[in-house]
């Protein structure tokens, strides 16, 4: 353990420009070990490290890439981060733990008085660094699958990718931690109901019991503590996450409003803070890990909080008749036409789950059911090819359909609008274009 | 350390050494290590997004004991190995609360426990699962 990671230290960078952040990852780990670990590991799925620390990381930089790249704030977020042995034993343990630093209410600019902000948060609407140190503090457990802690488990530093069954994502891990540490939290004590120091937190105001129709800064302590355990019924309203909560098949109220988890006994850390385990698809939020979360409405309700948000990578905004493929890079639309009306086709969803990859979308036009076309975009950047084909993008299409439509793909980095269309009373035909887009 | 000498290191403002961020993007992940004295590296923060959120636990491989082959997992098997592993989250005991005030009237509340989140992990073995 290097002694310095006890050290107040403020971090004087300059601002990242409007719409932007930057994320510090201030490793704290000594020479040698957590993060500085040189032990060599192999490189896996996403993740191109080749010590056991370089691993590490890289899957902490994934993740804080994640909500850099999602979230807006004129001043950086520093999470001290270090690894150490937690305690455990052969069949439990603490992988890790994660938080703010501080809360703060009454500042320049706060939204609301009487109020707490996470640290992170109360920066990036004050647009100055109201907390002396980071915003985030976060320690990991290096000990896990070692001797005898947690014997069978370990971590797999792959990034965005699955790893063994008896493995723990440690890239997942961190992006929910940190999505804690940047206000996904209620300050008010679920068992009570009581408030911090009786005053109200950004995370409670979008609070609602639908069976009273309260919210929770309309009740009493008595009556919080009460809706902390009403299943089903403790509901978040915030409007950017009741905007996008249609993307859910279930775990949503028909209003829009999203199911909050509030299982009949309070779990001090679960309860509240997360979303209901009833939510379709899951989320990266919800207390229970499950094996492929999705980030439907997560940001949202950081948005909801007071988050400045970006676009998705890229700039594209996935909706219901938007895809987003090859990391957010190309927005994906499709305008279809009968011969008496018109409209824009709509991402079909299969047993629940959106049809829609990094690589590929499915489209409906008159009925959810209804298959009509499929486009898919392939990164072939690292391809060679003959004529050409190598080092593009290819865009594939193919409709089921004798209706007219047009594809429009739009790439977001470098602005390039590409359509194909097809023309009403003509089946489909299968469109390859290798050399639909420049790289990178 | 001497903690003079570190709150002087402090307040001149110790800044770790930084290269300019990327101009691709905006945004930017800096890595700082106290143990290289506070060198920091920069990242395009686009360039490390894998933007799918990812996932938890791993795919389910399953070895058929009779024909020693790799199958697919049936449902109950999924059942199983997933029930092996849980993951909880809990927040640990509550410290009294502490109001600063700054001497803008900014509040802060903490200590930073308050808003402590445990991820523990429970392995347990499958023929022991509920």
């Amino acid at each position: 353990m290097n002694a310095l990671r006890c050290l107040p230290i403020l971090l004087l960078f300059a601002a990242a420009p409007g719409g932007a952040i930057t994320i510090t990852i201030l490793n704290a780990d000594g020479a040698g070990e957590g993060f500085n670990d040189p032990a060599p590991a192999l490189p896996v799925a996403g993740n191109s490290g080749t010590t056991l620390g370089q691993q590490r990381l890289n899957a902490f930089a994934a993740a804080a890439s994640y909500w850099s790249n999602r979230l807006s704030s004129p001043v950086p977020v520093t999470v001290f981060a270090v690894m150490d042995p937690l305690p455990c034993s052969p069949t439990s343990g603490v992988l890790g733990s994660a938080g703010a630093s501080s809360f703060f209410a009454e500042f320049a600019n706060a939204p609301r008085p009487g109020t707490w902000y996470p640290a992170a948060l109360a920066n990036a609407l004050s647009g100055t660094d109201l907390n002396v140190g980071p915003e985030i503090s976060a320690r990991f457990n290096s000990s896990v699958g070692v001797g005898s802690c947690l014997t069978g488990l370990s971590w797999w530093y792959g990034i965005g990718t699955p790893g063994p069954v008896t493995s723990v994502s440690f890239y997942q891990a961190i992006l929910h931690e940190l999505a804690h540490g940047l206000g996904f939290l209620t300050v008010v004590d679920a068992q009570t109901g009581a408030r911090a120091q009786g005053l109200d937190d950004d995370f409670m105001l979008f609070l609602e019991d639908h069976s009273t129709g309260k919210t929770w800064a309309q009740m009493t302590d008595s009556e919080r503590a009460a809706s902390a355990r009403d299943t089903g019924d403790l509901h978040w309203t915030g409007p950017a996450v009741v905007a996008a909560s249609g993307l859910l098949s279930s775990g949503r109220h028909p209003s829009g409003h999203v199911q909050m988890y509030a299982p009949p006994t309070v779990q001090p850390g679960s309860s509240v803070s997360h979303w209901d385990t009833a939510l379709f698809p899951d989320e990266i939020m919800e207390p229970a890990a499950t094996a492929s979360p999705a980030d439907l409405v997560t940001t949202q309700l950081l948005h909801d909080i007071g988050w400045p948000t970006q676009a998705a990578p890229g700039g594209c905004v996935r909706d219901a008749t938007t895809a987003c493929l090859q990391g957010g890079r190309f927005e994906v639309k499709v305008d279809w036409t009968t011969a008496t009306t018109n409209g824009a086709a709509q991402v079909m969803s299969f047993g629940g789950q959106r049809a829609e990859n990094d690589d590929s979308v499915f489209w409906w036009f008159f009925g959810a059911t209804n298959f009509e076309m499929g486009v898919k975009v392939l990164n072939a950047c690292d391809v060679g090819g003959a004529g050409g084909t190598g080092g593009k993008f290819w865009v594939f299409v193919s409709g089921l359909t004798n209706q007219g439509w047009t594809l429009h793909i739009h790439d977001t980095r470098t602005g390039a609008l590409k359509t194909y269309s097809n023309p009403l009373g003509q089946l489909s035909q299968t469109t390859a274009d290798t050399a639909a887009f420049t790289c990178p | 350390m001497n903690p003079l000498f570190l709150f002087v290191f402090w307040m001149t403002g110790w800044q770790p050494i930084a290269p300019a961020a990327s101009a691709v993007s905006q945004n930017v992940v800096r890595i700082c290590s106290l143990a290289a004295a506070g060198t920091c590296t920069d990242f395009d923060a686009r360039s490390l997004d894998p933007t799918r959120p990812g996932s938890w636990g791993g795919q389910m491989a399953f070895i058929d004991p009779e024909t020693k082959v790799l199958v697919q997992p049936s449902t109950a098997q999924a059942e199983d190995l997933s029930a092996a592993i849980s993951l909880e989250e809990s927040r640990a005991q509550r410290e009294p609360a502490r109001v600063e005030r700054l001497p803008d009237g900014t509040l802060k509340l903490g200590p930073a426990s308050l808003f402590t989140v445990y991820l523990k992990a429970t392995v347990q073995p499958v023929d022991q699962k509920p």
